[in-house]
C-alpha cells in the first residue's frame, strides 16, 4: 500500500534537510566564500531592512548600495528583507548569523525583538539595531524628544510673536500608541517645550500617556496611527471640541498623519494661514516641499533617512573594531529645518539630501572608522 | 504505479530541485545549520497546515487560521507573563482554539453558511480580538526560559519540530486508521451521500473546524515561543501559505482527496522556498510571486496529468 | 448505388494501455434506426463521443455521403451534420427554452440579438417540426422528458442528418419513453439517421430497425431487429449463453411483518394521501406510479428525508417516532439504497473497502480505531455476495462500471443486515448482465429472509422483481397486484394513470 511510502519519503527528505553533514560545508567554518566576493579585508555586513515594498525603507537599501559603488568602499552588504513581519524578521537573523559576518545591522518591525535578540546575542557577532532596540545589539536612533523640543521651539518663537497665546490656541498633536513610548515622544516634548513659551497649562511629559486626549485647557491629542486615513478621520471627529475662532497649531509623528490632520481642518474650514501652522517631521518629499511653499508649514524636523544605512555601516565597523559606544543610543543624522536654512540641506528644486548635519557627542566617534569620510556628505567631515 | 504515489515522488524530486538549484547559486544553503532552520521555521505553518488538512479533504477550508495564529500567541503570552507553567498554557491555548473552531463549526454545519464566508467572518472576529487583547502593542515574555517549546532538545533539534513531527504521525494515523478519519474523506467526497448514508455530518464538520483552531492557536503559541513575544500582528498570513501547502500537497478544494504525507512536502516545498531565497537576497515580495508561481506549476501539472489519462 | 448516409471504417481509440474501441465498422441508411448496444465499459460512449467529434480516434475513417471527414471540435461534427444528445443534457438551465434551442445559432442583426428574435425563430422551428414545448418558461423548470425533447429539437432545427441519443430512457417513464420513441420514429421517417444507444432491450426490439452489439470494444453482431431475438442479442454481450433474463420468484409465504406504514400523511407536494402497507419477512414490495403519485416520496421518507410526513411507521416490531434525519431511519434497522448513486449514494473517491465498510464503521472499530482485519473481511463477504467485479478492494469506486458501482452501492446497504431494504431504482444506468445480478441478489436476499420495498420507474422490474406490486397515483394506493408476471405490466399501467 503506497501511504506507507509517501510518508516514509517524506520523513526521510525532512532528515536529510536537518542532518546534511560532512558532504555540506559545516566542515567549511571560515568566512570566506559566505558573502562572495572581495579580498578578506573586505568589511562584510548582513543588513535585514525593515522592508523592500515600502519606497522609504527601500531607499535606505539603494542609497547605501550606491554609495558603496560610487566611493569605491570596501564594505561588502548582503541584504534581507523582513518585509513587515516579526517571523521573517526572526528567520533573517537566524540566516543573518549563519553568514557568519563581520557585523549584522537589523532593522526591527516591531517590538517583538525579544527572541531575535537571543539569537543575535548567542551568536556573538557585533549588532547594530536601528530606530527599534533590540536586546544584545547596540542601538542607533533619532532622538524624538529632541525633535519634538527642536520644533517646538522654532515654531514657539514665531507664533508668540503674532501673540499667540492661553487664550487664543490650541495645540493638536498626533500620536501613534500602537508603535510605543519611545517614537511618542516627539509630540510629548513638543507640548511641554511650547507650553511655557506662550503661557499655555504646563504639564509632566510622563502624563501624557497612550491613553490622554485632552491635556490642559488648550490642547488635544489624537491617535492618527502614523497614516493619513485615519489621521483624517480621528481630527474629522474631533473638530467641534476645538473652540471656533482658536488658532491651531498641529504637530504629529509623521507627515502622512500630519497631512491626513491637514485635510480634515482644511476641510473644516480651518485652513488659514493666519490661523495655522504645522511643524513636519520625516525630511521627506512632501515635507521638504511643503516647508519650502506652504506658509503655514513652518519647521520640519528632518532625519534623513535616506542615509541611515550609511551610520550604521560606520556604527558597525566601529564595533567590530572593539569600540563600545559612549551613549547607549548613538545618534543618527537629526536637525530641525526651517525655512532659512531648508536649502543648506537640500538641493534646490528637490528633495534629495546634499549635506548632512554634523556630528554629535554620541556619535562622534564614528568618525575613527573612516568611512563617513569616504561617503564624504557630513557637515564638518 | 498508482496517482498518488507517483504525485509523492514528483513533489519530492521538485523539492529536491530546488535544493540543487539553490546550493548551486549559495553553498551556504546545503548545510545542517540551514537544515534546521528550514524546520524550524517551517513547523508554525507545518501545525496550521496539518488544521488545514483536515477541513480540506472534509470539503471545506479554514480561513480563520490568520486570526487564531495571532489569538494564540497573544494568549500563550499573557497565560506564562501570569506565571502559569508551559503545559497549563498550552492547555489555555488549546482551549481558546477548540471555541474558535466551535463557532466555526456551528456556522459551517449548523447555520449552513459557506465556509468560505464563516471562517472569513470569525478570522475578523478572532484577529480582531487578538489585537485588542495584546491592546495593540506586543507582549514580550517576562521570562525567556517560557520560551521552552522553542529551545533544543533532543539531538539538537528544536522541541517545536518534534511536536510537529508527532502532531503529523498523530494525524496521519487519525485520517487512516480511524471512524472520524474516514468519516472525514466521506463527507468531503460526497456530503449528500455521506448524510443519507446516516453519518452524522455535522458532527464531523464541528470535529473538523474545532481540530483545525485548535492546532492553529498552539502555532501560535509556539510562534510566540519562537519570538519570546506574543503578537497580534503575526500569522497574518498562515491562511493562503496553509492552504497552498495542503493543494501544493495533493489535496483538492472539492474535499475527499488529501493526506499527511502530501501535505508535508508542500510545507517543506514553500518553506525551503522562502529560505532559498532570503539567502540569495530576492526580496520578500519576490518570494510572494514564487511561491505562487510554484502552486500554479504544481497545480498545472498534475492537472494536465489527469486530462491526458482521460480521468 | 447510393451512399449510405454514415459508413464508419475501422474506428479505433486507446487510453493508455486501454483499447476502447478497434476495428468497429459499420454503416447507416437515411431514414435509419440503428440500436447500439453494449455492457459497460464496451466502448458505446467513446464511439458515440467519437461520431459526436469530442473525441479525436485514433484510426479509422469517417464517410459522410461516401466522402471522407474527420472533426477536431464538436462543433465541426455539427457542420457536419452530426447531433449528440449525451445522457447527461447540456443546457444553460436559466435561459429560457427558446433560448437554449437557438444557442450558437442567436439570430443577429449587426452582432445584437434580442430575446424576442430568439423565441421567434424558436418558435418556427417547432412548429415546422411538429414540436410542442413552452418556450418562454426557464429551462430549469422543464421535465426531464421535456429538456430531452428542447435538446433533440436543436439537433434538427440545426438540419442534423445523424442524430446520436445515448440512453435517453434512462430516467424517464414508461409515458414520456413512449413519447420518445414515437418521435424518434417521426424523425426516422423524415429522413433522419438515428443511432440509439441503450440498455433496454424492449426499447431496441419495439423501436429500432437494425441492431449493433458491441463488447470489449468489438463490434461482435449486426443484424436487422427482426432477424434476431433478445435471448441471442444477451449472448453477443456477455459472450456466454445465459438460461433466462428473468429470475424465478419462490413461492412467499411469510408472516412476520418487517415494516408497516399506517396512515402516511403528507401535505406538501409531492402529497401522500392515508397510505397504509405492509411488508413482510422475504417479500418484495414493488411500489409504481408516475412522477409524483408518491412512490418516490414513500421510499425517501424511509430515508429519512422527509420529516414533515406524519403517520406510523413499525419497523420489525418497534414502533419509531419519527424519521426525522437519515441516522434515525439507519437506526431502526432501515437500508436505503437512494436513486441516484453518483450524487446521493456513492462517495467516488472512496475505494471498494471502504464503500462496503462505510456505514457500518461504528461495529468494524474499538475505541474509534478501525480494526483492520474485520473490515477486510466485510468487504470480502459483501464482495462476493454481490458478485463485484472490480480490480481489487483497494480500487476506487469512481473508476467501477455502473453496475459495479451499484453493486457495491447495494452492498454497503447489506452490511448492517439490515430489517429491511428500501430500495430506490436499484438498476438504472446499469447494463443487462448487472441487472440480471442484481436481481438474483435481491431475489436471494429475499429468499433468505430479508424484506424489501422496491421502488423502481421501469414497470418490468417491477413485475418481474415484486411479490406483490402497488400501484399508487396522486399520493394514494389505487391498485394492488399478487405475484405479478411480466403481462400484468399494462393492468399497472392503467392503473397508474398511465397509458392505456
Amino acid at each position: 500500500m503506497h501511504r506507507p511510502v509517501q510518508f516514509v519519503t517524506t520523513v526521510s527528505t525532512a532528515i536529510l534537510l536537518a542532518a546534511t553533514a560532512a558532504c555540506g560545508n559545516s566542515v567549511d567554518t571560515s568566512t570566506a566564500g559566505k558573502t562572495s566576493g572581495g579580498t578578506s579585508s573586505t568589511f562584510k555586513i548582513s543588513f535585514s531592512n525593515y522592508t523592500e515594498a515600502a519606497p522609504l525603507f527601500r531607499v535606505i537599501h539603494t542609497n547605501l548600495d550606491k554609495a558603496i559603488k560610487d566611493k569605491g568602499a570596501d564594505v561588502k552588504v548582503k541584504w534581507y528583507d523582513n518585509a513587515g513581519d516579526p517571523a521573517k524578521m526572526l528567520q533573517n537573523a537566524q540566516l543573518m548569523v549563519a553568514d557568519k559576518p563581520d557585523a549584522i545591522v537589523i532593522y526591527p518591525v516591531s517590538s517583538a525583538t525579544l527572541g531575535v535578540g537571543k539569537v543575535l546575542g548567542d551568536s556573538k557577532i557585533p549588532c547594530v539595531s536601528v530606530n527599534l532596540d533590540t536586546a544584545a545589539c547596540h542601538f542607533l536612533n533619532i532622538n524624538n524628544r529632541a525633535l519634538g523640543e527642536g520644533t517646538a521651539k522654532v515654531i514657539g518663537d514665531i507664533v508668540k510673536q503674532r501673540g499667540w497665546n492661553a487664550t487664543n490656541t490650541t495645540v493638536l498633536i498626533g500620536q501613534n500608541a500602537a508603535a510605543g513610548e519611545q517614537v511618542n515622544d516627539c509630540v510629548r516634548y513638543f507640548y511641554t517645550t511650547i507650553a511655557p513659551m506662550l503661557g499655555l497649562d504646563v504639564v509632566d511629559a510622563a502624563s501624557i500617556t497612550a491613553k490622554t486626549t485632552k491635556i490642559g485647557a488648550n490642547a488635544i491629542q489624537f491617535d492618527g496611527v502614523s497614516q493619513l486615513q485615519p489621521s483624517f478621520e480621528a481630527v474629522k471627529n474631533l473638530l467641534p471640541s476645538i473652540p471656533k475662532g482658536n488658532n491651531i497649531i498641529l504637530y504629529t509623528v509623521n507627515n502622512d498623519s500630519t497631512n491626513g490632520a491637514l485635510r480634515a481642518l482644511v476641510d473644516a474650514g480651518r485652513g488659514d494661514k493666519a490661523k495655522l501652522v504645522i511643524g513636519g517631521l520625516g525630511g521627506d518629499e512632501a515635507g521638504i516641499k511643503a516647508l519650502r511653499n506652504d506658509p503655514r508649514w513652518l519647521a520640519e524636523g528632518d532625519i534623513f533617512v535616506s542615509w541611515w544605512g550609511e551610520y550604521a555601516v560606520a556604527m558597525a565597523q566601529a564595533l567590530a573594531k572593539g569600540k563600545t559606544p559612549p551613549n547607549q543610543v548613538t545618534a543618527l543624522p537629526q536637525i530641525i529645518l526651517d525655512k532659512q536654512t531648508v536649502d543648506q540641506y537640500h538641493k534646490a528644486g528637490s528633495a534629495d539630501v546634499k549635506l548632512l548635519p554634523k556630528l554629535d557627542p554620541s556619535n562622534e566617534y564614528l568618525r575613527d572608522g573612516g568611512f563617513l569620510q569616504v561617503v564624504g556628505n557630513i557637515a564638518g567631515l | 504505479m498508482n496517482e498518488s504515489t507517483l504525485r509523492a515522488l514528483l513533489l519530492t524530486g521538485f523539492l529536491v530541485l530546488i535544493i540543487i538549484y539553490f546550493t548551486t547559486r549559495d553553498s551556504a544553503f546545503l548545510s545542517r545549520e540551514n537544515g534546521l532552520n528550514i524546520l524550524v521555521n517551517a513547523s508554525v505553518i507545518g501545525i496550521v497546515s496539518l488544521g488545514q488538512v483536515l477541513t480540506i479533504i472534509s470539503g471545506g477550508f479554514d480561513l480563520s487560521v490568520s486570526g487564531t495564529v495571532p489569538l494564540g500567541s497573544v494568549v500563550f503570552a499573557i497565560l506564562v507573563n501570569r506565571g502559569w507553567g508551559i503545559l497549563p498554557a498550552v492547555g489555555g491555548v488549546l482551549a481558546v482554539g477548540a471555541v474558535c473552531g466551535l463557532v466555526n463549526g456551528l456556522l459551517v454545519a449548523k447555520v449552513n453558511i459557506n465556509p468560505l464566508i464563516a471562517t472569513l467572518g470569525t478570522l475578523s472576529v478572532t484577529g480582531g480580538i487578538a489585537l485588542t487583547i495584546a491592546d495593540g502593542l506586543q507582549i514580550p515574555f517576562s521570562d525567556p526560559n517560557a520560551g521552552v517549546l522553542a529551545e533544543q532538545s533532543l539531538f539538537g533539534v528544536n522541541n517545536h519540530v518534534w511536536i510537529l513531527i508527532a502532531l503529523s504521525i498523530a494525524i496521519f494515523l487519525v485520517l487512516r486508521y480511524t471512524v472520524f478519519g474516514r468519516y472525514l474523506y466521506a463527507v468531503g467526497g460526497n456530503r449528500e451521500a455521506a448524510r443519507l448514508g446516516g453519518i452524522r455530518v455535522s458532527a464531523v464538520t464541528t470535529g473538523v473546524y474545532v481540530s483545525s483552531a485548535m492546532l492553529a492557536s498552539l502555532a501560535g503559541a509556539v510562534l510566540a515561543s519562537q519570538l519570546l513575544t506574543g503578537s497580534g500582528t503575526v500569522g497574518t498570513g498562515s491562511a493562503l501559505l496553509s492552504i497552498a501547502a495542503v493543494i501544493l500537497g495533493g489535496a483538492s478544494l472539492a474535499g475527499g482527496v488529501g493526506g499527511v504525507p502530501g501535505t508535508l512536502i508542500g510545507v517543506l516545498i514553500l518553506g525551503t522556498l522562502a529560505n532559498g531565497m532570503a539567502i540569495i537576497s530576492v526580496p520578500a515580495f519576490y518570494q510572494t510571486i514564487a511561491t505562487g508561481l510554484v502552486l500554479l506549476l504544481a497545480v498545472g501539472v498534475s492537472q494536465a496529468r489527469r486530462l491526458r489519462l482521460g480521468i | 448505388m447510393v451512399e449510405p448516409l454514415l459508413a464508419i471504417d475501422g474506428l479505433a481509440k486507446q487510453y493508455g494501455h486501454h483499447r476502447v474501441l478497434e476495428g468497429v465498422s459499420f454503416t447507416l441508411e437515411a431514414g435509419e434506426t440503428a440500436a447500439l448496444i453494449g455492457e459497460n465499459g464496451a466502448g458505446k460512449s467513446t464511439l458515440a463521443k467519437v461520431l459526436a467529434g469530442a473525441v479525436r480516434p485514433d484510426d479509422g475513417k469517417i464517410c459522410i455521403d461516401g466522402k471522407e471527414v474527420s472533426f477536431a471540435t464538436p462543433r465541426e461534427a455539427l457542420t457536419h451534420g452530426i447531433a449528440f444528445i449525451p445522457q447527461e443534457l447540456v443546457y444553460v438551465p436559466n435561459l429560457s427554452v427558446a433560448e437554449n434551442i437557438v444557442l450558437g445559432r442567436w439570430p443577429r442583426r449587426a452582432g445584437m440579438t434580442s430575446p424576442a428574435w430568439a423565441l421567434r425563430q424558436a418558435a418556427s422551428e417547432a412548429r415546422r417540426f411538429g414540436f410542442q414545448l413552452p418556450l418562454d418558461r426557464q429551462m430549469m423548470a422543464l421535465s426531464l422528458a421535456q429538456q430531452q425533447m428542447v435538446e433533440i429539437l436543436k439537433a434538427v432545427a440545426r438540419n442534423s442528418r445523424i442524430i446520436v441519443l445515448d440512453e435517453p430512457t434512462a430516467a424517464l417513464n414508461s409515458e414520456d419513453s413512449q413519447q420518445l420513441l414515437d418521435l424518434m420514429s417521426g424523425l426516422a421517417t423524415s429522413g433522419v439517421g438515428v443511432i440509439y444507444i441503450s440498455h433496454r432491450l424492449d426499447e431496441v426490439f419495439r423501436a429500432c430497425r437494425t441492431v449493433h452489439v458491441l463488447r470489449n470494444g468489438r463490434l461482435v453482431h449486426s443484424s436487422a431487429v427482426s432477424d434476431t431475438n433478445p435471448k441471442d442479442i444477451i449472448r453477443h454481450m456477455l459472450g456466454r449463453s445465459i438460461d433466462e433474463v428473468i429470475v424465478p420468484k419462490e413461492r412467499f409465504d411469510g408472516s412476520t411483518k418487517v415494516l408497516e406504514l399506517e396512515d402516511w400523511e403528507r401535505s406538501a407536494s409531492p402529497p401522500l394521501r392515508r397510505v397504509s402497507l405492509a411488508v413482510y419477512e422475504g417479500e418484495i414490495v414493488g411500489l409504481y406510479g408516475v412522477r409524483g403519485a408518491g412512490a418516490e416520496t414513500i421510499a425517501e421518507t424511509l430515508g429519512g428525508l422527509h420529516p414533515d410526513v406524519r403517520g406510523r411507521t413499525t419497523v420489525a416490531g418497534h414502533a419509531l417516532h419519527a424519521l426525522r434525519h437519515p441516522v434515525a431511519s439507519r437506526r431502526a434497522g432501515i437500508a436505503y439504497v437512494p436513486a441516484d448513486r453518483k450524487s446521493q449514494g456513492l462517495v467516488l473517491t472512496l475505494s471498494v473497502q471502504q464503500s462496503f465498510s462505510l456505514l457500518v464503521m461504528r461495529a468494524l472499530s474499538r475505541f474509534g480505531v478501525i480494526a483492520g482485519r474485520q473490515e477486510g473481511a466485510t468487504a470480502r463477504r459483501l464482495a462476493s455476495e454481490v458478485r463485484l467485479r472490480a480490480r481489487g478492494l483497494g480500487q476506487m469506486v469512481g473508476e467501477l462500471s455502473g453496475g459495479n458501482q451499484q453493486k457495491v452501492l447495494v452492498g454497503s446497504r447489506l452490511a448492517s443486515t439490515p430489517n429491511v431494504l428500501v430500495l430506490q431504482e436499484p438498476t438504472r444506468g446499469v447494463d443487462v448482465g448487472a441487472r440480471l445480478e442484481i436481481h438474483r441478489l435481491l431475489r436471494q436476499l429475499a429468499k433468505d429472509g430479508t424484506g424489501a420495498l422496491l421502488v423502481t420507474s421501469d414497470i418490468e422490474e417491477a413485475t418481474i422483481l415484486s411479490d406483490r406490486l402497488l400501484i399508487l397515483r396522486d399520493g394514494a394506493i389505487v391498485h394492488e397486484i399478487h405475484q405479478p408476471t411480466l403481462s400484468s405490466q399494462a393492468e399497472a399501467l392503467h392503473a397508474a394513470g398511465g397509458l392505456d
